[in-house]
């Protein structure tokens, strides 16, 4: 009776939900309509009420009916994980907990795919597209699906079962495609061979029923033939079955209940069983009609993918899924959300961008690359990891060191940074000056009435200005030691390198191109350098960097002025994106002011006031990032093509999460913002209060 | 007829033993709590071991589990009392009061509920050996179970009620001068030592023992606590522990492990490999002299009460207390500490606000009977001390650094800095980077290699230059590491260098907080407000 009612209630859900999307996706009015404006705290009711007033808008008003995309529709569903670790969600029993269950059950099944065996993509047929690679055949998915629909349509009609075996579908294939069946069966048993990977949790609660010495069967209702799940197993550490039983092979699945069935036959009915399965219906209630106690596994993808990245291409984006779901709701371990940003979201950007460098650096001759600090510090780690053999360096930079370094130079950006900038700010000259380190400059602005106190104005800067100007050769010459400090660490870094390649985040190159500067024309090293950025715009100047990206001197990965200008213009600096991938490759050190010798005559480092509130989440985004490449490399091992994540895909997972502002505020809002870089104040800002800044104008 | 109630093994045991030898004439039923697994699993056996003319299942789990959901409900204790007994009555097998005689143990779950509210007559056995005058773990672990707790005084656990008539407990285990009025004196140890050989037999087999196991001197003993059940921590790092006790304390023995009953999911075969031998879990530990065939070189347990009956069946044993749940962490920094000390110097006494216990053991490794005193006491670190970072607990650190370097004496301290805390630095004081020698424990992995850093301080010069040549390899089987512990290198001065500008900006930071403090110390003070 019970579970009636709660079938009845379950189906009226399932219709529920249903309708309000069928009624959601009506236009792109009433889909924009309800998400974006609608308010997500009124009531279920009220949400209703203002879903069927934007239909009526819709009908009787001017509005075009244009047909929402599904994509559409997921930019609004679809959001990160705000409040708690996404892996604190996938509540699975303890081993502990399984090992008790365990005890009382004589026989333990397992279902093997989904359930002890994961693979890296979010849904199993994206495998299909890399045996379309192998086959050399285009559009190959789809004849595959299509040949195991007619496979099970013509096994129903001739067996009253829908179960086949590979040779089946691969029979049927030919229908669509004429391929060497045998070649191509190889090739699929293959390519499960090497993606198959164990799910960790389960592996555990397998150790465990081996440990107590239980029965172990592994029951799938699967096309693959016994010997081929078999070593499938044995690949993913799965040792000790006394049976594993393939629905094809007998002819009946666990859904129609007859493998449950054969099952308790061969063992004894008065045994009893323990089933542990991702399938709500084969796996749980079909188990519980045949009077065997189910453990319902959900699996790791249908739980994971509402928080995931789906605006992307297939394969790709599939693997991506596929890991981190595998990795965040396994059940395994919990980790801490900074520890997930890092896994989730910035893994991904290093990876592609530490694959293009190195394509990169290939096509273009390039014998040394150099890292800017802060961003690259990460990147130089990954970097280091995945090509163990290139020639590569990190390189203190930063926009305060090469203001004061190319003075020779670029004059207007000293002004600019250290005083224009800094009138909001409401300084003291003393303290423009201590921040400049430029005190002698004092009885010169003494002179113009000038003095220490009086405080930078909009109206007092061009006399300032002036100032400055009249006395240039002092400012060239305070700064020279600096200069020459820097020239001789660049000198070593660079080595005998010819072309060199200089990496930084972005989004002007303002650094890349004032060490260029330094490099080619003022120090005089024989060296061509190259720039790389990941994104490219700048608030103040979108075409900052045009000429020298047209020139092929800077070349930036995932958009610029020259590709993807729509995720450019989607790239809104306004609400801090720029801001939030920042934190991605951020470094657990302070920011870099400049060079000088000590005594010994040795370089020295200065710093500006290091942002430690900050240095424990930056630690475990970066141990997030390792483990996610480490991860991914491991798995697509055998498939050096899976490395290719292009820019756009990059930034999809990028965008997912820095589109939404709520994230950041909730889990930085501790984090260090030190805006005054380089003015000479120990305090910092967080980036709560900044957000709420921005946000609020 | 004797109607006895076990939840726990260590209470099936106290019934059998008690049915053996007090009321082997007697006609006797054995009721069992399915909330113990073990119970479920092994019932058959019990039933066929013949020594209860019937061996029952109460199904109290599903009670327990209701009395959880009207906690989260939250119901008044007095509600889920009376709906637990209720459920009790509706699923028992057997009415108690048709008993003559009732032995319960335990008396905290649900059926113990039931007799005491209908204030039936019944004796009780204790927790466990020695814990009727010490039950300070047993509390903690109770604490978690919020209407247990709640109830505790309500009803009077652990025979404190009118209901108890004894209580049964090894009246030598306990305490010393402890006395109780209803305590009568049961010894399992001892009704074991008494034991005719086929009753041992028989108690034995019930327990699932079907051969004893040859012991020589080369054996060592595990015995293993349940601290992932009990959700202490996770299971891995249950695993953890063990692999470090038998590759600190167990090296090159042939090593036996006795999981706790509880501890069903421990997988001790996976761990240290086929040639060591498991035992059944659902065994008592009591009865481990009894399957050994012989004495054996070493038993270790982490905070283990069974220890204690285990007298003179190995030559050594190791047990800790429930700190080694935190310490064996940092067990690395510890064997460090140990081994510098001895570099060092081969003192007789070592001050600690460590774990002394595992400073004690890991140093009787190597043979020294070295006292290691424990003190919180920063006064008394004025010798030889080994320091850990909870003297910070409840001391500012400019206290602790300020001790540090007005010491004048000939001694040395070893900080074992397992949070990171520096606490020999308070910011200010930089030349106390001159008495320091850091101590790398470099550990290497198959996959990965990490460092930790213990920090000598001394204000004798040699004892410094001493430092610098340390170094020393060990090889951790079980772990699978290699840990080396070396002093500073050459190759590290380059990156020192870079550290040395992190750290001025960090030292500029905290003047400027300093500062910045002090100036609004002034203000206030200006205003009449002292902090």
């Amino acid at each position: 009776m019970m579970s009636t009612i709660q079938n009845t209630k379950r189906k009226l859900k399932r219709k529920a939900k249903k309708f309000k999307l069928k009624a959601v996706m009506k236009n792109r009015f009433v889909l924009e309509g309800f998400y974006k404006y609608g308010d997500t705290d009124k009531s279920r009711f009220r949400r209703m009420l203002y879903l069927t007033s934007l239909h009526l808008s819709s009908k009787f008003g001017s509005i075009s009916r244009a047909k929402p995309r599904v994509y559409e529709r997921k930019k609004y569903t679809i959001k990160p994980c705000v409040t708690a670790p996404e892996s604190s969600f996938a509540k699975r029993p303890s081993p502990t907990l399984m090992a008790k269950k365990f005890l009382v059950n004589d026989i333990i099944s397992f279902d093997i795919f989904d359930t002890l065996i994961l693979r890296p993509f979010d849904d199993p047929k994206s495998l299909f597209f890399l045996l379309g690679e192998k086959n050399k055949c285009p559009g190959f998915k789809r004849y595959r699906e299509l040949a195991e629909k007619l496979a099970r349509q013509e096994a129903f009609e001739k067996n009253g079962t829908y179960e086949v075996t590979l040779r089946d579908i691969y029979e049927k294939l030919s229908r669509f495609v004429l391929l060497d069946i045998d070649k191509a069966m190889q090739y699929e048993i293959e390519t499960e061979l090497d993606l198959c990977f164990a799910n960790p949790y389960m592996k555990e609660i397998f150790l465990q029923a081996k440990n107590l010495g239980k029965t172990i069967i592994a029951v799938s209702d699967m096309y693959l033939s016994k010997d081929v799940i078999e070593k499938m197993l044995r690949k993913c550490g799965y040792e000790g079955f006394d049976n594993i039983i393939v629905s094809n092979e007998y002819n009946a699945s666990k859904r129609s209940l007859l493998l449950y069935e054969y099952i308790k036959e061969q063992y004894g009915i008065e045994k009893k069983y323990i089933h542990i399965g991702d399938n709500i219906v084969s796996d749980n209630r079909s188990a519980r009609k045949c009077d065997i106690e189910p453990v319902w596994y959900k699996g790791v993808n249908p739980r994971g993918n509402a928080h995931r990245a789906f605006d992307m291409t297939s394969l790709i984006g599939s693997a991506y899924r596929g890991i981190v779901n595998a990795k965040l709701q396994n059940g395994d371990n919990q980790y801490s959300q900074y520890y997930e940003f890092g896994y989730t979201y910035a893994g991904f950007l290093v990876l592609g961008y530490c694959k293009f460098i190195n394509d990169y650096c290939k096509n273009h001759g390039i014998d040394k690359i150099l890292f800017l600090s802060r961003d690259g510090y990460i990147l130089k780690s990954v970097y280091d990891e995945l090509y163990p053999n290139s020639d590569t360096e990190y390189v203190y930079w930063s926009r305060s060191a090469a203001t004061k370094l190319t003075v020779n130079r670029f004059k207007n950006e000293l002004l600019l940074r250290y005083i224009k900038y800094k009138i909001p700010r409401k300084m003291t000259i003393a303290k423009i000056l201590k921040a400049m380190d430029l005190e002698e400059m004092q009885p010169f602005l003494d002179e113009a009435e000038l003095t220490e106190d009086t405080l930078l104005t909009k109206e007092n800067y061009e006399d300032i200005v002036k100032v400055f100007t009249a006395h240039w050769d002092v400012v060239t010459e305070h700064y020279k030691r600096s200069n020459d400090a820097a020239k001789a660490y660049y000198k070593a870094a660079i080595g005998n390198s010819k072309s060199a390649v200089i990496v930084d985040i972005g989004w002007a190159a303002s650094g890349f191109s004032a060490l260029r500067y330094l490099i080619e024309d003022e120090w005089k090293l024989d060296c061509k350098v190259r720039g790389l950025v990941a994104g490219s715009t700048y608030l103040h100047d979108m075409d900052i960097i045009e000429p020298q990206m047209t020139n092929d001197i800077i070349t930036s990965y995932m958009f610029s002025q020259r590709i993807n200008r729509e995720i450019r213009r989607d790239h809104d600096v306004k609400r801090m994106y720029g801001a939030f991938t920042e934190i991605m490759l951020s470094a657990p050190a302070p920011s870099f002011i400049g060079f000088d010798f000590d005594d010994d005559g040795r370089i020295k480092y200065e710093f500006d006031y290091p942002e430690v509130e900050g240095y424990g989440m930056i630690n475990e985004i970066q141990d997030g990032i390792h483990d996610f490449v480490n991860d991914y490399t491991k798995h697509f091992a055998k498939y050096p093509c899976m490395m290719n994540i292009c820019g756009s895909d990059a930034y999809a997972v990028c965008r997912q999460v820095i589109s939404c502002s709520e994230y950041f505020s909730n889990l930085f809002a501790d984090y260090p913002v030190n805006r005054a870089v380089g003015s000479a104040s120990f305090e910092t800002g967080s980036l709560g209060k900044l957000i709420e800044n921005e946000f609020v104008k | 007829m004797i109607l006895y109630y076990a939840l726990t093994t260590y209470h099936i045991q106290c019934c059998v033993l008690h049915r053996l030898t007090r009321k082997k004439d007697d006609n006797a039923i054995l009721l069992l709590s399915d909330i113990h697994k073990n119970s479920v699993a092994f019932l058959e056996r019990y039933k066929n071991s013949g020594i209860f003319d019937d061996v029952l299942l109460l199904e109290e789990s599903e009670v327990n589990a209701n009395v959880k959901q009207n906690e989260q409900k939250h119901r008044s204790k007095n509600l889920i009392l009376k709906s637990a007994c209720a459920e009790i009555k509706k699923v028992l097998p057997i009415n108690p009061n048709s008993a003559d005689e009732l032995y319960l143990c335990p008396d905290h779950f649900p059926f113990g509920w039931y007799v005491i509210k209908n204030k039936i007559k019944y004796h009780c056995f204790e927790e466990g050996c020695g814990v009727l005058s010490d039950n300070k773990f047993m509390m903690s672990n109770m604490s978690r179970n919020k209407t247990q707790t709640a109830l505790m005084n309500t009803l009077g656990y652990f025979g404190e009620n009118d209901s108890c008539v004894k209580i049964l407990a090894d009246a030598q285990a306990q305490t010393e001068g402890f006395t109780h009025p209803k305590m009568t004196d049961f010894s399992v140890k001892r009704i074991l030592e008494e034991l005719d050989v086929q009753t041992l037999d028989k108690v034995l087999s019930f327990f699932g023992v079907k051969e004893t196991i040859k012991a020589n001197k080369n054996t060592s003993l595990i015995l293993t606590q349940h601290m992932a059940n009990l959700g202490i921590m996770p299971l891995c790092d249950q695993h953890k522990l063990y692999e470090l006790f038998a590759d600190y304390f167990l090296e090159n023995t042939h090593i036996a492990i006795k999981p706790h009953p509880d501890d069903i999911a421990g997988r001790y075969k996976d761990i240290f490999g086929n040639d060591c031998t498991v035992l059944p879990f659902a065994m008592p530990s009591e009865l481990l002299p009894y399957v050994f065939d012989g004495r054996v070189k070493t038993a270790i347990a982490a905070y283990s009460t069974a220890v204690k009956n285990l007298g003179n069946f190995c030559d050594r044993m190791i047990c800790f207390d429930n700190r080694i749940m935190d310490d064996f962490r940092h067990i690395h920094r510890y064997y460090a500490a140990v081994k510098l000390a001895e570099y060092l110097d081969k003192s007789d006494s070592i001050v600690t606000n460590g774990n002394e216990l595992l400073l004690k053991e890991l140093a009787k490794n190597d043979g020294l009977q070295t006292e290691f005193r424990f003190s919180n006491e920063i006064s008394d670190f004025n010798g030889c001390a080994i320091v850990s970072d909870k003297l910070c607990e409840n001391r500012k650190i400019e206290d602790i650094s300020a001790f540090v370097s007005s010491k004048q004496n000939k001694g040395w301290m070893i900080f074992l800095n397992e949070e990171q805390l520096h606490i020999y630095f308070d910011g200010t004081n930089k030349e106390v980077f001159s008495k320091i020698r850091p101590i790398f424990i470099e550990i290497k992995g198959t996959e990965k290699t990490y460092q930790e850093v213990i920090y000598l301080y001394s204000e004798d010069k040699k004892t410094l230059e001493k430092a610098e040549n340390f170094s020393l390899t060990k090889e951790l089987k079980y772990t699978g590491v290699t840990i080396d512990l070396h002093s500073i290198s050459k190759s590290d001065s380059e990156k020192i260098k870079m550290l040395e500008g992190v750290l001025e900006a960090t030292e500029k930071r905290l003047n400027g907080y300093i500062e910045n403090k002090k100036a609004v110390d002034a203000k206030l003070e200006a205003r009449g407000i002292v902090l």
